[in-house]
């Protein structure tokens, strides 16, 4: 494999770059894959780099195949591997180097990713969204949207300059207390939210009747029982909706 | 609208925006609500999306797409659910009937969608290994190939899945003979509001404290107002 002496190494990347890295990174798992996870995808988002490593067929073969290895971590925070990654191909180093930044930043953004956006905004941003949906709002949808966007694009946008300004150290000021805050606090809210919504369910019409508390009481208690013992979700949820329609169809009204 | 041009439409849609799912974008166009709303917009059954949708929102609230986990297909299962649902609801069945069909459906939808899901990412590692071939010649087309395949894969697979779901729902209209009245809403809420609980709620003493807070002052406000 040739040294990476023909290629390119003006240092910054320019802003081109960075635009084709950040609307390339939104098919990050567009070939996810159980072998290499998002390593096509990667690769694909750093394409806009290829070229500083001219018409040298090892050159772009060796750039090529560094960024098609295993590669999963969040798909939002991998913008931050991306702009670390890119900076250490736009200074020069040497392809252990480069892999070494994927591998170190991959796990601990992954963790601090999945945490945050996977466990905590989108509940959040769900919830908020079928609270505004169960009082009739017809735009809840984008309310659902905007909650959980707004930080996602922010987060995704940011994570290509401060990983091309700061390296793998960009990354710190994601891995620390305040990200354990954040995802305490919405996930805090987020039960919030679902609580105003058993309420909702409970006391539907304005009172609060015996029978719906105990509809409510019984299908509760045998889907925390079937939850408990790992029933999938999906499962809990249609034997609901079967004890539901058997009920309606018996005669049960309800309003 | 015809039947036939609303499978055709939702087979679409549910392709579109299950690619969202993972392939592309991620900007939770495919979260069942979503999907829900936009498939009721276009049936005519506003009201009907965003009411299976949500069921289908808080039932899956606590799955976490992470690494290789699998994980329901949201978007098919708003896409069906809706569609199965209007498709009743236009046939003379009562509301509270074609909502817990259409709720069902899309329960059924999500976790074949799931299957099919396990299936395309098996495709996808032949599609990794033409972009690797390629690479060995320091040919990036090779590259771009495969994700236009990911891509293409997703949406084709989606919108079969949805198409055939939902043309063997219209079987379903025979429920129509069945003339009942009134809707039992709790029932079919409390499964999803469970699951969300469960998930949402029931695992630390924060949120569980925050669950109890949320749940007595929903109980005020509603009694209140």
């Amino acid at each position: 494999m040739a040294e990476h002496s023909d290629r390119e190494t003006s240092g910054a990347l320019t802003r081109g770059e960075r635009a084709g890295m950040l609307w390339r990174s939104l098919f990050l798992q567009s070939v996810w894959n159980q072998r290499g996870m998002q390593n096509v995808g990667f690769c694909f988002a750093m394409l806009p780099l290829l070229h500083r490593c001219g018409e040298d067929k090892d050159e772009r073969s060796a750039f090529l195949q560094r960024h098609l290895g295993f590669f999963n971590t969040n798909p939002t925070l991998a913008s931050y591997v991306l702009g670390a990654a890119a900076a250490q191909e736009a200074a020069g180093a040497d392809a252990a180097s480069v892999i070494s930044v994927k591998k170190g930043l991959a796990s601990p953004l992954g963790m601090a990713g999945d945490a945050l956006l996977w466990g905590a905004l989108r509940p959040f941003a769900g919830a908020v969204a079928v609270l505004l949906a169960l009082g009739g709002i017809v735009w809840a949808p984008l309310v659902l949207l905007v909650i959980y966007n707004v930080p996602h694009l922010v987060l995704k946008t940011r994570g290509i300059g401060v990983g091309a300004a700061a390296g793998p150290t960009g990354a710190a000021e994601l891995l620390g207390p305040g990200l354990r805050a954040a995802v305490r606090w919405t996930r805090a809210l987020a039960a919030f939210a679902v609580g105003l919504i058993l309420a909702r369910v409970v006391a539907a019409g304005g009172a609060v009747e015996p029978w719906r508390v105990l509809a409510v009481v019984l299908f509760f208690a045998l889907a925390y029982a079937a939850a408990r013992a790992r029933v999938p979700g999906t499962l809990v949820a249609f034997g609901g909706a079967v004890g539901g329609v058997v009920l309606l169809l018996a005669g049960l009204n309800g309003g | 609208m015809s039947e036939i041009q609303m499978i055709v439409i939702l087979s679409l849609l549910g392709g579109a925006l299950s690619v969202d799912a993972t392939a592309a974008l991620q900007v939770m166009l495919s979260q069942p609500l979503v999907a829900g709303s936009i498939a009721g917009a276009i049936v005519g059954e506003p009201v009907l999306g965003l009411v299976v949708g949500s069921t289908l929102q808080l039932v899956w609230i606590g799955v976490l797409p992470v690494g290789a986990a699998p994980f329901p297909d949201g978007a098919v299962a708003g896409s069906v659910g809706v569609g199965v649902a209007a498709v009743l609801a236009g046939s003379g069945v009562s509301e509270g009937l074609a909502v817990a069909a259409g709720m069902m459906s899309g329960l059924i939808g999500g976790a074949v969608g799931q299957r099919v899901t396990s299936r395309v990412r098996r495709l996808n590692v032949r599609y990794s290994a033409i972009a690797e071939s390629r690479a060995e010649q320091g040919d990036a087309r090779g590259v771009r190939a495969a994700v236009a395949l990911g891509l293409v894969t997703r949406f084709v697979t989606a919108s079969l899945l949805v198409a055939a779901l939902l043309s063997a729902s219209l079987l379903l209209r025979f429920l129509g003979s069945f003339t009942v009245e009134g809707i039992f809403p709790t029932a079919l809420w409390a499964a999803p509001v469970a699951a969300a609980t469960i998930a949402v709620g029931g695992r630390d003493r924060r949120e569980s404290w925050f669950l109890a807070a949320g749940f007595a002052a929903g109980l005020v406000l509603v009694v209140l107002l």
